[in-house]
């Protein structure tokens, strides 16, 4: 009975289980769709038309104004088609309870986690990967983007697509550990702080689309820290389309990034510790939620 | 630690702090400035062994600590102080290969996809458990007839009624095979049927595969149909471990009499009158110190007896006449 399973795997081997898990994980979502059409193309449709709508102010105001500030309406387009791709691949890949991450730690759900035999970081890598009902968020962002590009004088030649597809990891990689880091509340606060990803991830989502050049010092350093909104788009498509009198550098975003990830897995960790420690009483024997 | 334990809990200790709320507005305010803290100790030195293959129901009144000590074996939560080592491992330190090994399920609280049918979960469970397909249609062939789950593979999760709900959690915790089960409430909420389902389905697979199940429940006649041994935790410390029959004598040879009689319900010396029910008196009565002749002579001293009726009390009474005691409250068995 205990089989194979007395003995213990590297992280290298865990490595090598996330094909399948996003193997799994694109079969359950092909099956949801496919299970109920009718119901998959509302989602796909909705998405399709919600995501680029949420840069819509922006974008009207750039061609209301033939411009934002030191912005063309073609630059603000890739800000916004680039704001839509990170948002897509969120959706592809970091749904369901990875993006409710606090309701779950807030409602010991947490619980159904522990007792997988795969490392925390497997689970959170695989099992929001949606890459079906997702797709359609992708799908916008890269029409936007492509629509843009052809519109810029831009050299895109391999070093740029390098920065691009980095800057691009980098800005999802901020919003995750936003995310992380500010949903570890929930594990000292489970009540209060059980809905806190979903807004900071509407926060980011709503501030990300605009160019936030002009703003004070202390506004623009929160919003690239503490509400990393000005990572989602604006401070990379600043630096990959070279907007402003003074240069941003490339690797701006990626640094900021790794600093983020740094914060939310060490928070997070922390809150683990917690939650090993105190455990979640959000449910009575009965099953009622308190 | 010997190769038949299957868990052993040794002087463990779990105390949680509480932050005391305000009532008032003042006074919240005041907690802000000046907190206060209660210190609940869920578990004070506990020591508890558990025998691979062996059914042990864990029970309690609320808060004396049995949800804490599922937690601790489900490798959930840390002890402050003691070891715990189940399946020779430590539940914390060796997670991953101690949690590859045992089938936890949490009643209230569902495993499966919601927005999947159930059978997905399955397949879900097979590639994060790593199960060889081989090993996946074995298990999977057995738990689909003992636990019927023909007629609820195709309809998602959310569609299934709390019955068929637990049958498919329970599916989904042994699916892996595990050698040590722990059952956190299962058949809260089931009617009488899904209840017997789910509790022939445990003997089963532990006559069969010598599974270790370790139960909760508030259903107490539940975990006299299925355990052997229970394990009673009362404010952090293990107040009864043993059998049912040993339990039932700590509160002396309690037994019922039931009296069908023309007439008032007779007053007996050594019995005490419980109720009139359908026009049968039931008393409760201890069989160490008061014969049953005795009770019945006395009876007919005073009505004509029609028919006589003595049973155990049910183990719900024992078991509330012990919570009674220990809370120092009066007792009525």
């Amino acid at each position: 009975m205990a089989d194979g399973r007395q003995q213990a795997h590297t992280t290298w081997w865990f490595l090598t289980r996330v094909p399948a898990r996003y193997s799994l994980g694109f079969r359950m979502d092909l099956a949801f769709v496919l299970r109920s059409p009718g119901l998959a193309i509302y989602y796909l449709a909705l998405d399709a038309i919600l995501i680029p709508a949420s840069g819509a102010t922006t974008f009207l105001l750039a061609e209301r104004l033939t411009g934002l500030g030191s912005w063309s309406v073609a630059q603000v387009t890739f800000l916004l088609g680039y704001a839509t791709l990170v948002e897509g691949i969120l959706a592809v890949a970091f749904t369901y309870n990875v993006s409710h991450i606090s309701r779950r730690i807030g409602r010991g759900q947490f619980d159904h986690l522990l007792v997988q035999p795969q490392p925390l970081w497997l689970s959170l890598l695989s099992e929001g990967f949606a890459p079906v009902t997702g797709g359609a968020a992708v799908a916008m962002g890269i029409a936007i983007l492509a629509w843009s590009i052809t519109r810029l004088p831009l050299d895109t030649d391999i070093a740029w697509w390098g920065f691009f597809l980095a800057n691009l990891g980098a800005s999802v990689v901020a919003v995750l550990g936003a995310m992380f880091a500010w949903s570890s509340l929930a594990f000292w606060a489970p009540v209060a702080a059980e809905e806190v990803a979903t807004n900071v991830h509407e926060a980011l989502t709503t501030l990300g689309v605009f160019p936030l050049d002009g703003l004070g010092t202390v506004l623009t350093a929160g919003l690239v820290t503490a509400v990393p909104a000005g990572l989602v788009a604006w401070l990379p498509a600043r630096a990959l389309l070279g907007v402003g009198a003074t240069a941003t550098p490339l690797w701006a975003t990626p640094a900021a990034a790794v600093a983020l990830a740094i914060i939310g897995a060490a928070t997070f960790r922390v809150g683990l510790g917690r939650y090993r420690s105190v455990g979640s009483s959000r449910y009575t024997d009965f099953g009622h939620r308190r | 630690m010997n190769p038949e334990t299957a868990v052993a809990l040794s002087g463990v200790w779990k105390t949680y702090r509480l932050r005391e709320r305000g009532t008032s507005p003042r006074e919240v305010l005041a907690r802000i400035v000046n907190p206060r803290f209660r210190t609940v100790e869920a578990l004070r030195g506990i020591d508890l062994v558990i025998a691979r293959g062996e059914i042990v129901a864990i029970a309690g009144p609320n808060g004396a600590g049995k949800s804490t000590t599922v937690k601790l074996l489900s490798g959930l939560l840390a002890p402050d102080q003691g070891t715990v080592v189940a399946l020779g491992c430590d539940p914390i330190r060796d997670r991953l290969r101690y949690v590859s090994r045992i089938g936890v399920c949490f009643g209230q609280r569902t495993e499966l996809w919601w927005d999947h049918p159930v059978a997905s979960s399955f397949d879900w469970k097979r590639v994060v458990w790593n199960l060889s397909q081989s090993q996946y249609d074995r298990s999977l062939g057995a738990l689909t007839d003992m636990l019927g789950l023909n007629d609820i593979w195709r309809v998602p999760a959310r569609e299934l009624s709390l019955g068929q709900k637990m049958r498919a959690d329970l599916a989904l915790a042994l699916l892996p095979e595990p050698e040590l089960v722990i059952l956190d409430e299962p058949t809260l909420g089931l009617d009488v049927l899904a209840k017997r389902h789910v509790l022939d389905f445990c003997r089963e697979i532990n006559r069969e595969r010598r599974v270790t199940i370790i139960i909760t429940s508030h259903d107490l006649s539940d975990l006299e149909a299925l355990a052997g041994r229970m394990v009673m935790v009362h404010q952090g410390q293990v107040a009864f471990d043993g059998e049912f029959d040993r339990l039932r004598a700590t509160v002396g040879l309690q037994r019922r009499l039931r009296l069908v009689t023309i007439g008032e319900a007779p007053s007996l010396d050594g019995a005490t009158f419980l109720e009139t029910r359908d026009g049968a008196h039931e008393y409760a009565y201890d069989a160490g110190t008061t014969t049953l002749p005795a009770l019945l002579a006395h009876a007919e001293a005073q009505v004509t007896v029609l028919d006589v009726e003595t049973h155990r009390p049910p183990i719900d009474d024992v078991i509330a006449t012990l919570y009674e005691s220990w809370s120092g409250a009066p007792s009525r068995t």
